[in-house]
């Protein structure tokens, strides 16, 4: 089977049990509709000018602001991971920060930013910055021993050791991180332009959920699906490219 | 292992830094939409039983909602990291559904369930469900080549290369799974409570910005940044003691 067939199978899956779901009759179908309505609302949508605009921003908005967070915060990491007092001295700040609903800033931060770019990039920012530090600040600190001990012996200093030894292996945890945040960053997105919108996905789901369009409402959820999935394979392209040689090294094992 | 006992001094100095640094900045802008830090100290006192209890009953929700993601993800989660012949078919599945925003499913909630704690208990459950259950998949897959061959050559079953091998080396990464679980738990607890506005912490924070307390909002999202510390050192505290070899590994290399 190609490489595609098994995503594919577990689609065609997943849809026949929501199908079977809707012909069981256990559920109100104008709460539930079946895939051909879900479809046809999917179509409808696509041919809207309105929809790719909602579309071209939402993604925009989730891309810019993750890759803001992730420069920022494995910047921030490698920072700390050199010199621990600038770990220990963020930490408290840090450990305050990862568990505040972004959504709860929303409503503060349209006094700060307005409506404009400034307050989605901050929001979004905001949900992914944490993720991306700890994950990134916990693997540089878990360095393999032996690693950094013959690195030591070849000659190489602290931020050589950081950069070239203790960063690359680093990379797959990172990316664990990076993942999450990219979740992170489009529920974000959603989350901001629910409470704040005016424009994006988020605003015509609301809408739509809220005018009671409920295929149209289902149709948006799978176009959100999509749009992760999207964003998943790109950061997944990008760890091949940067922490591929670990997969591999797991992949040996494993034959 | 002394050195997690220190007191972080850094982090105290560098918090209280920028407390001053705000209440400067509060008192020389002097408007109340930029209130102070001792400002939002002042409210939240004034109003400390009422946010006391809708603290209460966010965290129970975010609780309930956490607690049922654990059960289920976490067995669920090991079983596809071990079993790669089931866990190619699935995991396009759950990258589907994965990215789907909590905030996103609300109105699902609603429409079956109501604006009532079962609605946000669902939707907490599927936030937190992801982080757990993503790390157990990765945390239990990619565990270091030569272990599993050292494993192998001293003669070790497949049952004692599960336990010795393969769980302390999934540890780390299911443990930190767990506790975004948890993090994202609460986060979308106050979330879900902003959009089905009921009662609890959301619900407290929208009341105060459509009132323009931004003294008030701000006392709130302490409110909840401090419950969030406190539970994040008590989470790190058993984290550490459950992974205490595993820092002292990552303590050698900083010799």
């Amino acid at each position: 089977m190609p490489a595609w067939g098994r995503p594919l199978v577990s689609l065609a899956g997943f849809l026949l049990l929501w199908q079977a779901l809707v012909m069981s009759d256990r559920v109100p179908q104008e709460y539930l509709p079946g895939v051909p309505a879900i479809v046809k609302a999917l179509i409808e949508l696509v041919g809207s000018k309105e929809f790719w605009t909602g579309e071209a921003l939402t993604l925009a908005r989730a891309v810019g602001g993750l890759l803001l967070a992730s420069a920022t915060g494995i910047g921030l990491a490698l920072l700390g991971a050199r010199y621990r007092v600038v770990e220990r001295a963020l930490s408290p700040l840090v450990q305050l920060m990862v568990s505040l609903p972004p959504a709860a800033l929303v409503p503060l931060s349209i006094f700060a930013f307005g409506l404009g770019a400034s307050l989605f990039t901050f929001i979004i920012w905001f949900a992914c910055i944490w993720a991306i530090y700890l994950s990134a600040v916990n693997a540089l600190k878990s360095s393999e021993p032996v690693q950094v001990h013959v690195a030591r012996t070849f000659g190489y200093g602290d931020w050589a050791i950081l950069l070239r030894v203790r960063l690359p292996a680093a990379w797959p945890e990172i990316s664990s991180g990076i993942r999450i945040a990219a979740a992170g960053s489009l529920m974000a997105a959603v989350a901001a332009e629910m409470l704040a919108g005016k424009d994006g996905l988020g605003f015509l789901l609301y809408d739509s959920a809220f005018s009671l369009r409920i295929p149209e409402m289902f149709a948006l959820l799978g176009v959100f699906g999509l749009n992760g999935m999207l964003l998943n394979a790109a950061v997944m392209r990008a760890r091949r490219a940067i922490a591929g040689w670990h997969d591999q090294l797991a992949a040996m094992a494993s034959a | 292992m002394t050195r997690h006992k220190q007191f972080n001094w850094p982090g105290l100095v560098f918090t209280i830094g920028l407390l001053f640094a705000w209440e400067m900045a509060a008192r020389s802008v002097n408007s109340p939409s930029f209130p102070g830090f001792l400002a939002v100290l002042q409210a939240l006192t004034q109003d400390a039983a009422n946010l006391v209890t809708q603290m209460g009953i966010t965290l129970v929700r975010g609780a309930a909602g956490f607690a049922l993601a654990l059960a289920v993800m976490l067995p669920l989660g090991i079983f596809i990291g071990r079993t790669p012949r089931i866990g190619r078919y699935v995991e396009p599945a759950i990258d589907l559904l994965r990215p789907l925003p909590p905030l996103a499913i609300v109105p699902v909630a609603m429409l079956f369930a109501g604006t009532g704690s079962v609605a946000k208990i669902s939707v907490i459950f599927y936030s937190a469900a992801f982080p757990i259950l993503i790390n157990a998949i990765d945390a239990t897959r990619a565990t270091h080549p030569l272990l599993l061959n050292v494993g192998r050559s001293i003669g070790l079953s497949r049952s004692e290369i599960m336990r010795l091998i393969d769980l302390p080396a999934a540890m780390p990464q299911i443990v930190s799974g767990v506790r975004l679980g948890l993090a994202v738990a609460l986060l979308v607890s106050v979330s879900s409570e902003m959009l089905l506005s009921t009662d609890g912490m959301g619900n407290y924070l929208m009341r105060a910005q459509e009132q323009f307390q931004i003294a008030g909002g701000l006392a709130g999202i302490l409110t909840i940044a401090l419950v969030s510390l406190a539970i994040n050192t008590v989470v790190l505290r058993i984290e550490r003691s459950l992974l205490a070899w595993h820092h002292a590994r990552h303590g050698m290399a900083h010799v």
